[in-house]
C-alpha cells in the first residue's frame, strides 16, 4: 500500500470518527431552530444534519428565554466555575508541588491516602459534606457551595505527576539566586508549567459548570442556582417545553464549553500528555 | 510574597465567616420545601400560594417556601430532603410522591393528619387522592394535583379499518376492553399488508401499532410500568401486592395478574407494540394508538397541530369489573412527625396544608401548571368547551376518570424498589423477549417475588 493512499485511508478514518462526535452536536444545534413536529419528521433523514432555511425558526429560543432565566443562571455558574478554577488551581497545585519536590513526614502516607480518596465517588460523600457544611451554618450560601470543592484530591495527584519532572537543578539554582519556595514557584516553577494549568482549569472548570447534585443541596436561593440545577427544571416542565425548548437550552449551554475546548485545545493536549491523564 | 499569601488567607477567613448565616427552620415560621423549581411554573405557583396565604394571615405564622429542583423521579430534591432528615433539620411541610409516602410513614418522619385536619375537608379529596395518602388506615398526605391516563388513537388510521372493527371502539363515554383494543390493534396491522390500504399516507408512515412507553423504562424511568399498567391486574381483580405492602406470594403471581400479563404480552409477540418505540411515535404518526398520559394532550395541541387524536376510556381486563382501576397519582404535601400533635404549631401547620391543596388552590394550580385537581369540587374547571374538539374530548375522558375510577398505585414501604423490579424484571423483559406463553410469563413473576421477598425481609416485623 502507498503512502498516498494510507494518508487517504487514515483522513477517511479519522474525518469518520471526527462525524461521529460533530454530527449530534449538529443535530442538537439544528434541532433548537426547528418546531418538534419538523425535528422528528426529519430523523432518520439527511435532514436531521442539514438546515432547510424554510424550517428554520428562533420560537423556541424566544419561548424557551420568555419562561426562564437562562442566562442569569449561566452566568451564575461562570462566577462559580471562575472562582472554582482561579483559586483551585493555586491550592492544588501548590499541594501537588510539595508533595512532588518537599521532603517531609508520613509525606508517602499521605500520598496514599489522596490517591485512596480518588476512588471514593461524590455521590458516597455527599450526605457527610452536607452535615458538616450544615454545622457550619454554610447552607444556602456561596461559601457553602464553592468551599467543599476548591481541593480536589485527583488535581492534587495530577499536579503531583507533572512536577515530579521539573528538574531539581533549576530548583537549586533558583534558591541560590536568592529566591524562597513561593518565589520559586511562582516566579520559576509556575511560568513552565502552563500546560498542566489550563489542562486541569478546564476539567476544573467542567465539572463545576456540569455540577447539579451539590448545588441542589447547597443552595435554595433560585437567584443563586447554577445553570445545571436550571436545565434540570426546564426537562421537567411537560407542561411548556418540548424537545425543540430543551435544544434551545443545551445549545446555549454548551456554548461556552466549545468556545474554551477552541480556545485551549493546544494546552489541553500537551497537558494531558505531560500529565498522565491520557 | 509572604504578605499575599497571608493576605490571600485573611480574604478566605473573613470570608468564611461572613457566610455564616442565621439558621432558617426557625419555630416563628413555618418552613415548605417542594420539588419544583423555583423557576418552574409549578414552584412559582407554589410560592405564590404561599404569598397569599401570609397576605390573608398576617397574625399568624409566616410560611416560609424553599422550592428545589428535581431530577428525573426526584434525585437531588429527595437528597436533599434525606440529608435534613439525617441531620434532624426536616422542614415542618415538604413534598413527597405519592407512592413513597408509605416509607416514610413507616420510618416515622412523616406525622398522621388524623385528629388535626377537618374531615369534611378530606372528604373533599377524590378517592384516589384519599387512598394516596392512606397508610395503615391513617392519613399522611394531601395531594396538590391528580393525573391520568387514557387510550389515544389516530383519526387518519382509524377511519380505515372495516365498520366491524371500528364498532369495536367506544366513544368517550363508555368503556371498553383490553380484548377489544387488541383485536383493534390487530386490525390495523392487517391495514399495513391490505393493498388497498397499505400504500396510503397514514398507513405507510407506521411502524408501529400501539406506544406503551416501555422506552422509558431502559431509560431509567420504571415507575411508568406500575403507572400505565397495573390498573390491568386491578380491572381483572388482581393486585400488585397485598394489603400489608409486603406479601406477594399468590398475590403478584396471582391467576388473574398471569391472564393480564399474558394479554398485554400478545402486543409484543405480534408485533404491534416494540419494546423501544421510536421517540414521539404517536405524534408524529408512526404509532396508531398509544396509552398516553395527560401530557400528551398540550404538546399534541401546540407541536402537532395536524395530528387528528382522539380519545377513549382507558381499558378494562374484565368488562364486569366495577372498582376503581385506572392510573393515578402524584406528588402531595406531608407534614414532619418533628412536631408533637398537642403542639399549637401542629394545628397551624396542617391549616398550610390545606390551603395549599383546597378547592381554590387546585383551580389555581390547574390554571398555573395544568395540574389535573385532585378536590371534587376543583374538577370542573377543567375546560372541555374550547373550540377545540380533540382537546375537549381527551380531558372529558380524564375527567371522567379522575370523579369516578381512579386509583392510587399500590402502598408498599418497599415500594421504590418494588416499582424498579416490577418494570425491568416482568414488564421489559416481555417486552423485549416478546414473550405471550403463560409459563415463561409464570417464571418471570416468580423470579421477581424471590428477588423482591428477599428484599422485603428487612421490613417484615
Amino acid at each position: 500500500m502507498n503512502t498516498k493512499l494510507k494518508r487517504l485511508l487514515f483522513y477517511l478514518l479519522i474525518t469518520l470518527l471526527s462525524l461521529l462526535f460533530i454530527l449530534p452536536l449538529c443535530w442538537m444545534i439544528l434541532s433548537s431552530f426547528k418546531i418538534d413536529e419538523t425535528i422528528y419528521k426529519d430523523l432518520g433523514t439527511v435532514y436531521a444534519f442539514i438546515p432547510r432555511f424554510k424550517d428554520l425558526t428562533i420560537r423556541s429560543y424566544q419561548e424557551l428565554l420568555n419562561l426562564y432565566h437562562i442566562f442569569k443562571n449561566m452566568f451564575n455558574s461562570l462566577i462559580y466555575a471562575s472562582i472554582t478554577v482561579v483559586i483551585g488551581l493555586i491550592i492544588n497545585s501548590l499541594a501537588g508541588y510539595a508533595l512532588a519536590k518537599f521532603k517531609f513526614p508520613f509525606k508517602n502516607l499521605i500520598l496514599i491516602f489522596i490517591i485512596a480518596l480518588m476512588i471514593v465517588p461524590i455521590e458516597a460523600t455527599i450526605l457527610p459534606l452536607y452535615l458538616v457544611v450544615n454545622q457550619l451554618k454554610l447552607i444556602n450560601t456561596i461559601y457553602g457551595l464553592l468551599l467543599p470543592f476548591l481541593t480536589n484530591v485527583m488535581n492534587i495527584f495530577l499536579f503531583r505527576q507533572y512536577f515530579l519532572a521539573f528538574p531539581n537543578e533549576l530548583a537549586e539554582a533558583a534558591k541560590i539566586d536568592g529566591l524562597g519556595h513561593f518565589g520559586l514557584f511562582f516566579k520559576i516553577v509556575f511560568p513552565v508549567s502552563r500546560p498542566i494549568y489550563v489542562t486541569i482549569g478546564i476539567i476544573t472548570f467542567l465539572a463545576s459548570w456540569n455540577d447539579f447534585l451539590w448545588p441542589v443541596m447547597a443552595l435554595s436561593n433560585s437567584d443563586l442556582m447554577p445553570i445545571q440545577v436550571a436545565l434540570n427544571a426546564i426537562f421537567s416542565d411537560r407542561y411548556n417545553i418540548f424537545t425543540s425548548h430543551i435544544m434551545a437550552a443545551l445549545t446555549l449551554v454548551t456554548i461556552p464549553i466549545i468556545i474554551i475546548y477552541i480556545l485551549f485545545q493546544k494546552h489541553i493536549i500537551e497537558g494531558a500528555a505531560r500529565s498522565g491523564i491520557k | 510574597m509572604k504578605k499575599l499569601v497571608i493576605m490571600f488567607l485573611a480574604v478566605v477567613m473573613v470570608v468564611s465567616i461572613a457566610g455564616c448565616t442565621k439558621k432558617t427552620n426557625a419555630d416563628d415560621k413555618i418552613i415548605i420545601w417542594t420539588q419544583a423549581s423555583p423557576d418552574h411554573p409549578e414552584g412559582r405557583m407554589f410560592a405564590d400560594r404561599v404569598d397569599a396565604y401570609n397576605a390573608a394571615h398576617p397574625d399568624k405564622r409566616q410560611v416560609e417556601i424553599q422550592n428545589f429542583t428535581r431530577a428525573g423521579a426526584g434525585s437531588g430534591y429527595i437528597d436533599k430532603l434525606n440529608a435534613a432528615i439525617t441531620s434532624n433539620e426536616v422542614p415542618d411541610i415538604f413534598t413527597l410522591d405519592g407512592p413513597d409516602v408509605a416509607s416514610y410513614a413507616d420510618s416515622g418522619v412523616i406525622g398522621t393528619l388524623d385528629g388535626i385536619i377537618d374531615s369534611n375537608f378530606v372528604n373533599g379529596f377524590t378517592d384516589a387522592m384519599i387512598e394516596q395518602g392512606t397508610v395503615d388506615g391513617k392519613l399522611y398526605a394531601l395531594g396538590y394535583q391528580d393525573s391520568g391516563v387514557a387510550i389515544m388513537y389516530n383519526e387518519d388510521v382509524i377511519q380505515e379499518l372495516p365498520q366491524e372493527v371500528k364498532l369495536l371502539i367506544p366513544s368517550m363515554d363508555e368503556d371498553w376492553t383490553w380484548e377489544d383494543f387488541y383485536k383493534v390493534t390487530e386490525a390495523i396491522q392487517q391495514l399495513r399488508t391490505n393493498p388497498e390500504t397499505k400504500d396510503k399516507a397514514s398507513i405507510k408512515n407506521l411502524e408501529l401499532i400501539v406506544d406503551f412507553l416501555t422506552s422509558d423504562i431502559p431509560k431509567g424511568a420504571y415507575e411508568i410500568a406500575m403507572y400505565y399498567l397495573t390498573p390491568l391486574f386491578w380491572s381483572n381483580g388482581g393486585q400488585v401486592v397485598a394489603d400489608d405492602g409486603l406479601t406477594l406470594d399468590e398475590v403478584l403471581n396471582s391467576p388473574q395478574n398471569i391472564e393480564a400479563l399474558v394479554q398485554f404480552g400478545k402486543f409484543f409477540a405480534n408485533d404491534y407494540a416494540q419494546a423501544i418505540e421510536p421517540e414521539k411515535a404517536f405524534h408524529t404518526g408512526k404509532a396508531a394508538m398509544a396509552v398516553a398520559g395527560f401530557w400528551y394532550i398540550s404538546d399534541l395541541e401546540k407541536n402537532y397541530p395536524s395530528l387528528k387524536f382522539r380519545t377513549v376510556r382507558y381499558p378494562k381486563m374484565d368488562a364486569s369489573y366495577t372498582g376503581n382501576f385506572t392510573p393515578s397519582g402524584s406528588w402531595a404535601f406531608v407534614r414532619s412527625n418533628r412536631l408533637a400533635m398537642d403542639n399549637p404549631k401542629t394545628k397551624e401547620v396542617v391549616d398550610v396544608m390545606e390551603w395549599m391543596t383546597n378547592d381554590e388552590a387546585s383551580a389555581e394550580y390547574y390554571h398555573a401548571n395544568g395540574a389535573i385537581p385532585g378536590r371534587k369540587q376543583s374538577i370542573s374547571v377543567i375546560d372541555t368547551n374550547t373550540d377545540n374538539d380533540y382537546h375537549n374530548e381527551a380531558w372529558s375522558v380524564l375527567k371522567y376518570q379522575v370523579e369516578n375510577t381512579n386509583k392510587a398505585r399500590p402502598v408498599s414501604v418497599g415500594y421504590p424498589y418494588l416499582s424498579e423490579t416490577f418494570a425491568r424484571d416482568i414488564i421489559l423483559k416481555i417486552a423485549q423477549n416478546k414473550v405471550e406463553d403463560e409459563e415463561t410469563i409464570k417464571q418471570y413473576v416468580k423470579d421477581t417475588i424471590d428477588k423482591l421477598n428477599l428484599e422485603f425481609k428487612k421490613y417484615k416485623k
